[in-house]
């Protein structure tokens, strides 16, 4: 995989931040009697990158299945369903969920738990996938939905996850109650990456 | 694309459904504790409405221990105690990060275990009568 400088500079600038946010996060604990329960704002960077694009204003910004370079040097038909154009404008979804797995890694690194891996690798990767298809059906300006859905496969990844290690289905009658915070949490990481978009593309400075 | 009306509608109708299933799972009378560890049951279920003395069961480094005199060896790592009243049980102390299965305070029953994730150490509820969910909605 060939990317380009400036691009990759970008990935690890975002898989920094998203770092950051996350060992900051998993060192406030929360008040509420429901294990799973938490902001998830680093989700916020994953949703970033996933609708980002360095070109301000008026352009189509969501799935392209047409893309610019000609067919023999892009990838093979079965994965065009998953691509979004691959120049320096815009990230691939391999560019996000690389972003997304060192921040994960990462994490778990730093907060030295690495059962944290275990959850927050089939929350993410569920939620992920979420998201790359709930990116077809909403604009720019709706990327809370996005970030609600997103948080709510999160949730149900960890529940599988907690189902698997702990060996107690019962486990499940958590999930209508992280679905509720979810949707709420997940709107506004949602809302934080799309304002961060929006002002990004007024500022005289191009990323 | 759709409307900022209809994604309110589709996350609304999750919402609620969500919203009415948790409020079943939260409030019924259980009348029997499983006390799980590693996925394994380590003692014989509880039966709530008849314990008269409360007592507590401490589970540490691969036993565990009751105050009631019942001791049995249990998954690896971690430090766990759970009191045991009538009707209900909480965990009173947890050596796991966050302490979140702390939080959760004294359980009675329904279908929400008391979970800790950290330790994986599991509480869960079975067995439920007429008379004990009528107790349940008042108290």
């Amino acid at each position: 995989m060939k990317i380009p400088v400036k691009k990759l500079t970008l990935m690890a600038i975002l898989t920094a931040v998203a770092l950051i946010i996350f060992i900051i996060e998993a060192q406030i604990p929360l008040p509420v009697p429901v294990p799973g329960v938490k902001l998830g704002l680093a989700n916020a960077v994953t949703l970033f990158a996933l609708f980002y694009t360095s070109e301000a204003g008026g352009q189509v910004q969501g799935f392209t299945l047409t893309p610019k370079v000609k067919p023999c040097t892009c990838p093979p038909a079965s994965l065009r369903f998953f691509y979004i154009k691959d120049n320096i404008k815009y990230f691939s979804i391999y560019n996000v969920l690389f972003i997304l797995l060192c921040r994960i890694i990462l994490g778990a690194v730093f907060t030295g738990r690495p059962i944290v891996v275990v959850y927050s690798l089939a929350g993410g990767m569920l939620a992920f996938i979420a998201m790359v298809v709930m990116k077809r059906f909403v604009s720019d300006k709706q990327i809370w939905v996005c970030g609600a859905i997103g948080a709510v496969f999160h949730n149900i990844g960890q529940i599988l996850a907690a189902i698997i290690i702990t060996g107690t289905p019962s486990i499940a009658a958590y999930l209508p109650i992280l679905i509720i915070t979810g949707v709420i949490t997940g709107i506004l990481t949602g809302l934080v990456a799309q304002f961060t978009l929006e002002r990004l593309e007024k500022m005289p400075i191009v990323l | 694309m759709k409307s900022n009306k209809f994604w309110i509608i589709v996350l609304g109708i999750i919402v609620t459904i969500s919203a009415v299933v948790a409020v079943l799972f939260w409030q019924v009378q259980a009348s029997y504790a499983n006390i799980y560890k590693d996925g394994e049951l380590f003692r014989p279920p509880v039966n709530l409405l008849a314990v008269t003395e409360p007592y507590s069961v401490m589970i540490y480094d691969g036993f565990s221990s009751g105050s009631d005199g019942l001791s049995s060896q249990s998954g690896a790592d971690g430090l766990n105690v759970i009191e045991i009243e009538y009707g209900r049980v909480r965990m009173s102390e947890s050596n796991c990060p966050l302490g979140i299965c702390l939080h959760r305070g004294w359980v009675s029953g329904g279908i929400m275990p008391v979970v800790c994730l950290p330790n994986r150490v599991v509480v869960t509820f079975d067995g439920v009568s007429d008379d004990n969910r009528i107790d349940a909605v008042v108290g």
